[in-house]
């Protein structure tokens, strides 16, 4: 192994290896590598290599490259052995194999800390043969989390194949633009009993901001009076409300215990949209509305939210819990409270929207145990049945 | 660690999330606004969770100091302080920080300063929303404490503790007393004023990550538990050393202190309690800290003789660090050229605790020494046969297993494995773990967790007046045989060696050696 390809490998430029070369291209790449920058001493080395889990990244379609920086993002915060499943225009029914390495420095005068990446090209002739082709890759004893990126329904038995072996699955589908079946599939707990959509991700902060209000003792009775929800939020396509703000009305419900009622109805306005379903909780049935509006020219063409109301019928009165964003594009959330007692909470706070890399690296890290998104899982279901 | 109050416990939507939570507006007094503890750590520390979200809109910072300043003027003074190390977001930043920046003119032993401190706090909650809810940071001499929380309760800026809300919250920096005696008559004047649950005394060694991680390591993970015990482990080091001297004018102070009060009291104190506690019943303030004070009301009562046949105090002769040579102790700025006082002690301690007797603990601080380190090292006993042929002393099997504090947080374990060939040696090898690498996000700096415990009403990471008072009857026995007539004076070492060589006598008698580190 040359210098020049370990310097090629250290900068993350792919070496094209035999896919039954891999592990020990990588191993003659390592060792190179680590004395060339600085080694070799074990005891002072400046390459640290690490892997904390295998990652394997399905990404067959035209479009694998857009994906690149982010895997690259993912893979410094989450150092793990990146498998990346890329489609080709490769007719042949074979598979390729790049090895690279991801390097980052975690503070000045550490070690660098570098990750493997392992690209695999598969042609629509060779996709049966993803799954035997990333088998021996794994590496013994670590997370296998499978992070799946395009409509499942396309590459079925692949998917139920890896589905089935890995101890986490993040489903990584685009929002807006994918069916109810899509997610069904994908988020079938028959397949992974451990399966997440990257949009619940995106909530973390807003959920926390409307638990806050009820943290209160005196305020944890005031959630069986919710008579109300209204979700506000932006999305390129404004004629659907985006999956985030479906999630949050999902999370909201299943934690509260409200029963799903009728059938909800998605209605074009002016700006956007409008979509209504109705909920049976221990004041009676109550409507859950979800108003989406376009994303402004000069913000990112992502989902994000902009509000969220919660009313509440209380002894003296309706009672208005209100999280928003001073402006679509502010990261900070205004907090208003309408009821007795509130003067614990702060009137605004930083909430950034986290970034596609940011949401994924949450979801590596997260525990396996969500008992609030199985919970919201069959109702965020239903409500993207009838968008 | 555990919800700081009772309030989300019964809240469903905490299902499952992240604890962080941003805490209630309140108003945060310094006193000793123009330090240097509170230029160094605490406002960078304040700004940094302003930066991250973690502080609530409704916060006031008031600086409390003698100085004829105005608003404007601690503002400027702040500015410049953070601006070197702001990031790239400060400007866009600091205009909401420097807005919520106050200055209250007074001097500590006036009553009247604190008089129109209250009324300044009252007019926040009017104009910045701070709702009544009060934080007072002592970053200031010891010997201001007492008169300034004295002052607090004079002027009413203490609210009564069974109050849920609006809360007051008081914040005292080390050193807790130079003595048991001082220790004791400073909490009596502290509980006159305040309960409990109202004081928090920072020890920053305790907002350190690694440290809290001693707890995470023992009892979150199966495999150490069963051998952390006397039958398993030979012997305990704990070693926090520094390369500085006695720059930056810390002299004077530091030789009414020394490494015993300075390092030794709360510092290692702490981390020999944590390393030696049994498991907690669950990781609430009281249980953690219930049984961190049970590991300090085990410490020996020594006498005199017992003092000087396990410890061991040294200063530091001239010699050379990184290539550059640096004055001896007793030549420092600020340090009386007869000192007694040493910045080097070592220790040989037993705990008799069913799990600990016959384990000795070897506690090592000092300054200049040839680097700064911080580490805990579990040294484990030796196979009872030797089957194979070792390198080094030909003894095969002393694993260890190190928690390094700082600096490259982290831990590892080493043991034996075979060297390959045909031969039957053994060498030691290393499994590392560095948390800088395995956690690509930086942890957040020790004041910046601790300042957002106090602000959510967490103690758990703050030292409780039982845990101050045992770990002082220990060392006051120390400083006790050091101040008898005939007592040894202190031993010295060469700047920039591990030591004198009496400290390696210590652990001679249990056939150890220190740490090469």
């Amino acid at each position: 192994m040359t210098d020049t390809t370990s310097d090629a490998f250290l900068q993350g430029q792919g070496i094209p290896v035999d896919l039954r070369e891999i592990e020990s291209t990588l191993e003659q790449l390592w060792g190179p590598a680590a004395e060339m920058v600085g080694g070799p001493e074990p005891e002072h080395p400046n390459v640290t290599r690490i892997v904390l889990a295998d990652l394997v990244v399905e990404r067959l379609c035209a479009e694998a490259e857009k994906l690149r920086p982010v895997v690259e993002e993912v893979v410094t915060r989450y150092p793990c052995r990146a498998i990346v499943v890329r489609g080709s225009d490769d007719t042949e029914r074979r598979i390729t194999a790049e090895v690279s390495a991801v390097c980052h420095l975690p503070d000045p005068g550490l070690p660098q800390v570098c990750s493997e990446r392992i690209v695999l090209h598969a042609g629509p002739n060779a996709v049966d043969l993803v799954a035997g082709a990333v088998r021996p890759l794994l590496e013994a004893d670590l997370p296998f989390l499978l992070w799946w990126t395009t409509d499942p329904r396309s590459n079925e038995a692949l998917f139920r194949d890896l589905g089935d072996e890995c101890s986490r699955l993040l489903l990584d589908l685009p929002d807006p633009g994918t069916p109810a079946a899509a997610l069904r599939l994908g988020l079938d707990p028959a397949i992974c009993s451990c399966s997440r959509d990257t949009a619940w991700y995106g909530l973390t902060r807003w959920r926390e901001l409307v638990a806050q209000f009820f943290d209160p003792p005196c305020h944890h009775e005031t959630l069986s009076r919710v008579d109300s929800l209204q979700i506000e939020a932006l999305s390129p396509d404004p004629s659907t409300p985006p999956r985030l703000a479906i999630w949050l009305a999902a999370w909201l419900s299943g934690q509260l215990g409200w029963k799903r009622q009728g059938k909800p109805v998605n209605q074009s306005t002016s700006s956007g949209s409008s979509f209504r379903a109705a909920f049976l909780g221990p004041l009676g049935t109550f409507g859950v509305e979800i108003v989406t509006q376009a994303v402004p020219p000069n913000m990112p063409a992502t989902p994000s939210l902009l509000g969220v109301t919660i009313t509440a019928r209380g002894p003296e009165g309706v009672e208005t819990f209100r999280l928003n964003r001073p402006s679509p594009d502010s990261p900070d959330v205004r907090i208003a409270a309408r009821a007795p007692d509130y003067c614990r909470l702060p009137g605004m706070v930083r909430a950034p929207e986290l970034d596609p890399p940011r949401r994924v690296a949450a979801a590596l890290e997260a525990s396996r145990f969500d008992r609030p998104f199985e919970q919201a899982r069959p109702i965020a279901l239903w409500l993207l049945e009838h968008v | 660690m555990p919800e700081p109050t009772n309030v989300t416990e019964s809240n469903p939507l905490r299902q499952a999330l992240p604890r962080a939570r941003v805490p209630e507006p309140c108003a945060i007094v310094l006193f000793g606004s123009t330090g240097d503890l509170a230029h160094r750590k605490l406002v960078p520390a304040l700004y940094n969770l302003a930066r991250g979200g973690n502080l609530p809109s409704e916060c006031a910072i008031v600086g409390f100091a003698r100085r004829d300043w105005t608003d404007d003027d601690l503002r400027a003074d702040y500015e410049q302080t953070l601006s070197k190390n702001g990031g790239s977001d400060f400007r866009e930043i600091w205009p909401q920080c420097a807005s919520r920046l106050v200055f209250a003119p007074g001097t500590f032993d006036d009553l009247d300063g604190f008089r129109k401190l209250k009324d300044k706090l009252e007019e926040l909650d009017r104009t910045h929303g701070t709702r009544g809810n009060r934080i007072y940071y002592l970053a200031v001499s010891p010997e201001f404490f007492s008169t300034i929380i004295a002052h607090l309760g004079e002027a009413g800026l203490i609210y009564p503790w069974q109050q849920e809300t609006p809360w007051s919250r008081v914040v005292i920096e080390k050193p807790f007393g130079r003595d048991l005696a001082s220790a004791r008559a400073l909490n009596r004047d502290v509980s006159r004023v305040l309960e409990e649950r109202q004081v928090y005394r920072i020890d920053h060694y305790l907002g350190k990550e690694t440290v809290q991680n001693i707890l995470a390591f023992r009892f979150g993970n199966s495999i150490f538990e069963p051998i952390w015990n006397r039958r398993h482990v030979a012997a305990v080091q704990i070693t926090v050393a520094e390369e500085v001297g006695m720059a930056g004018g810390r002299g004077s102070y530091y030789d009414t202190a020394g490494a015993i009060r300075d390092m030794v009291q709360n510092h290692m104190m702490q981390l020999l309690s944590l390393v030696a506690m049994e498991p907690p019943v669950d990781l609430s303030a009281d249980a953690v800290r219930n049984e961190k004070v049970k590991v300090l009301q085990t410490l020996p009562d020594w006498k005199p003789d017992d003092v000087s046949r396990n410890v061991v105090r040294a200063q530091y002769t001239a010699g050379s660090i990184e290539g550059v040579e640096v004055p001896g102790y007793l030549q420092e700025k600020g340090v009386a050229p007869d000192s007694k006082t040493s910045p080097y002690v070592a220790i040989r301690l037993m705990l008799n605790t069913w799990r600990w007797a016959g384990v000795p603990f070897f506690l090592r601080t000092g300054k200049r020494l040839p680097k700064r380190t911080t580490e805990i090292a579990i040294q484990f006993h030796r196979p009872p046969t030797e089957l194979f042929e070792a390198e080094g002393d030909g003894h095969s099997g002393a694993n260890q297993l190190v928690m390094r504090i700082q600096p490259n947080e982290g831990a590892s374990l080493s043991f034996e494995a075979k060297i390959p060939g045909s031969g039957r040696r053994l060498q030691e090898v290393r499994m590392d773990f560095r948390y800088g690498t395995a956690f690509a996000v930086p942890p957040p700096e020790a004041y910046e967790r601790l300042l957002l415990d106090v602000m959510l009403g967490d103690p758990t990471l703050f030292t409780r007046t039982d845990e101050v008072e045992s770990a002082w009857r220990f060392i006051t026995a120390i400083l006790d045989a050091w101040q008898q007539p005939g007592a040894p004076p202190p031993v010295t070492y060469p700047a920039g060696s591990w030591g004198p060589v009496e400290a390696d006598e210590l652990l001679k008698a249990d056939g150890m050696n220190w740490r090469r580190l």
